[in-house]
């Protein structure tokens, strides 16, 4: 049976049964019927042979009615006897079948054609006139019709005997067919329960076996696969079968899947885990070290404020000083400044070093930022009455960068400009977007400019602009070295365009998208 | 008028002192946060207050704190003098904090000549006279 589905398969059961009880229906009707009919010709052989002695009878007398009229009607009379006589022997001829019945009968008929052959004979001479003749035959064949009746009783008990024997053989064919009834019955009955619990075994076991692996694998035994014959059917169930293979199968590979998944994100959250801890590690010791570096600052510089403080207070007024010590005063105040400018620097480069922790970009906006800065930067400015002013093309300029060393950068421009440059000069701060992913930052000055062959050595560490020896000014050279160092972490460019004379134009570039220094190892 | 100075260094404040005094002013001192906070509320009518940032016990931004919480002194201008360069974070902090309430006038970064603080002083009392 090929793509039998399961509705077929019950559909053709039923009809199997229901052909198998239409044919034992057929098998009864058809006993039923033989036995009706088996009675049915012995009544009429009964019948027939009675009306044949009346017949008989009747025909003689007809005879003997025309031998005394000799008319035309009398012998119309007789014609239609010969006939009702015919007839009923036709009907015997047809029902007698059994042994006796069958010498019983052609004794009664031998008689029966000699009365007939009498009876003709006579109606012949009669016709031809022979009167006499004719008589003799009525009486030959009238005292013929007492054979006919005692050779009739002989056909009778025949039948009658055979009628005992047919009626015992319709009670055992009753019996028969009553076991017969019986047994297939039972068989049938037994047949559609074979079939009823053979073919539900053949439905609910592979259902039972799948519904056995769903719980093998809800226990989490993924690798149980079905049993190949149950897959190999055509039926509902086999498609079934089928499709909880590929569910298990595609389930295991999905569980892999997701086992892999799980193991990569438990390795990143271990290294995610790791860096956080060592990013918070480093967090406390760099908090700790800016807090040494402003107890450092705090008690370095304290001393100085009466040193430079007082020594310039006494410096204004000299002449209450002996005049060999007038000098002096001045030299103290130089000297300390100096010293104060030293640890200035120090300080200011040591706390950009950052104990190995690199910052994780911030994302700002660069315009925003640099506008805040306003405010400190003039008070960095006021030293030389500089002015501080912004150039800004373009807002929203948004960037993911370190805000801290962008304004150590621009804090470290700003106060070299600042520092080197005339008092009361206008400082201008330009922001500009030359590519889409650059930000580029200018300091313009208004300062005596840098000759182009020492503009390259600007950003080497302990670089000054004067020769050590003449060093008038404050600083010892590490300033642009640092910003050189800052820009260089965060991906961008430092230079400086200028001419003697034409004021100095420091600029640095910055990448709009600055990679992560703590991942990218 | 009027000038408190608060700072814990006592030759800082010598030194303030010594460069003021060519003001013709009444210059206070007091060595720590706490007593600064109580000479400006028995003396509300201070016109000027330098004040440290990094005092030991009660600093400068719990001054300031404690500044605005009170009615009577916290009209009173305040010139800041730190340690701390002015491109600090911490500094860069209280200057965002109080900058709102325009309390600091001024931020000044140790050591500072004598002209710087008389710029800054006069800057801020001429503010002060003006409006």
């Amino acid at each position: 049976m090929r793509n039998s589905s399961l509705q077929a398969k019950l559909i053709s059961a039923f009809l199997i049964v229901i052909a198998v009880l239409l044919i034992a229906e057929a098998f009864f009707v058809g006993l039923h019927l033989i036995i009706v009919k088996k009675y049915q010709s012995l009544t009429d052989t009964e019948v027939s042979e009675y009306s044949l002695i009346q017949s008989s009878d009747d025909l003689v007398t007809a005879l003997y009615d025309y031998i005394k009229s000799n008319n035309s009607s009398t012998l119309a009379l007789y014609d239609d006897q010969r006939k009702v006589l015919d007839a009923t022997l036709q009907k015997l001829d047809r029902n007698i079948t059994d042994g006796d019945s069958i010498t019983a009968y052609a004794g009664l008929k031998n008689t029966i054609d000699g009365i007939i052959s009498d009876c003709d004979n006579g109606v012949k001479a009669n016709l031809a006139g022979n009167f006499l003749q004719a008589l003799d035959l009525y009486n030959n064949a009238n005292n013929n019709k007492d054979f006919v009746k005692d050779n009739a009783i002989t056909l009778l008990l025949a039948e009658l005997e055979y009628n005992k024997k047919v009626q015992a053989n319709i009670a055992f064919t009753e019996l028969v067919s009553e076991i017969f009834g019986i047994v297939l019955f039972l068989l049938t009955c037994l047949g559609c329960l074979w079939y009823a619990v053979a073919y539900s075994r053949h439905l609910v076991s592979p259902l039972k076996k799948l519904t056995a692996l769903a719980k093998v694998i809800e226990r989490g035994n993924l690798n149980a696969i079905v049993e190949k014959n149950i897959l190999r059917g055509n039926d509902e169930i086999a498609s079934l079968a089928n499709s909880f293979n590929s569910m298990v199968i595609a389930l295991n590979n999905n569980i892999k899947q997701l086992r892999d998944y799980n193991e990569r994100l438990i390795r990143t959250k271990k290294i995610v885990t790791d860096k956080e801890i060592r990013i918070s590690q480093l967090q406390e010791v760099n908090r700790m070290k800016d807090e040494f570096m402003n107890i450092v600052t705090h008690e370095l510089k304290t001393p100085l404020i009466p040193i430079i403080g007082l020594s310039e207070v006494m410096g204004q007024k000299k002449e209450l000083l002996p005049a060999e010590f007038q000098g002096y005063v001045n030299i103290i105040h130089e000297q300390a400044e100096r010293l104060a400018s030293l640890i200035r620097q120090i300080l200011t480069a040591s706390r950009s070093k950052r104990a190995g922790l690199k910052n994780p970009p911030d994302t700002f906006n660069l315009d925003d930022f640099l506008l805040a800065q306003r405010l400190p930067l003039q008070e960095l400015a006021k030293r030389t009455k500089a002015k501080i002013e912004f150039k800004i093309a373009g807002q929203g300029i948004k960037i993911a960068s370190d805000k801290e060393k962008i304004s150590q950068i621009i804090f470290n421009l700003v106060d070299n400009a600042v520092k080197y440059g005339p008092n009361g000069q206008t400082i201008t701060i330009a922001l500009s977007q030359p590519t889409a992913q650059t930000a580029k930052v200018e300091i313009i000055d208004q300062g005596r400019g840098i000759p182009p062959e020492l503009q390259d050595l600007l950003f080497q560490k302990f670089s000054q602009l004067e020769p050590s020896a003449s060093r008038s000014r404050e600083g010892m050279g590490l300033g642009l070295y640092l910003c050189k160092q800052n820009i260089d972490y965060l991906g961008g460019k430092i230079g400086v365009k200028s001419q003697a004379g034409h004021g100095s134009n420091f600029y640095f570039t910055l990448p709009l998208n600055q990679a992560d220094p703590n991942i990218k190892k | 008028m009027k000038i408190l100075i608060i700072d814990d260094e006592i030759y800082t404040v010598t030194t303030v002192k010594a460069f003021l005094a060519e003001l013709t002013a009444d210059v206070d001192a007091a060595y720590s946060g706490h007593e600064g906070i109580k000479k400006m509320r028995a003396n509300p009518d201070y016109d000027l207050l330098i004040l440290d940032f990094m005092m030991s016990g009660m600093s400068g931004l719990d001054v300031c704190q404690e500044m605005t919480g009170d009615n009577k002194i916290k009209k009173i201008p305040v010139l800041l003098i730190s340690a701390l360069p002015v491109t600090s974070p911490e500094l860069h902090e209280l200057l965002e904090e109080f900058n709102q309430t325009h309390m600091i006038k001024g931020v000044l970064e140790k050591p500072f000549g004598k002209n710087a603080l008389l710029e800054e002083v006069k800057k801020i009392l001429k503010i002060e006279q003006s409006g």
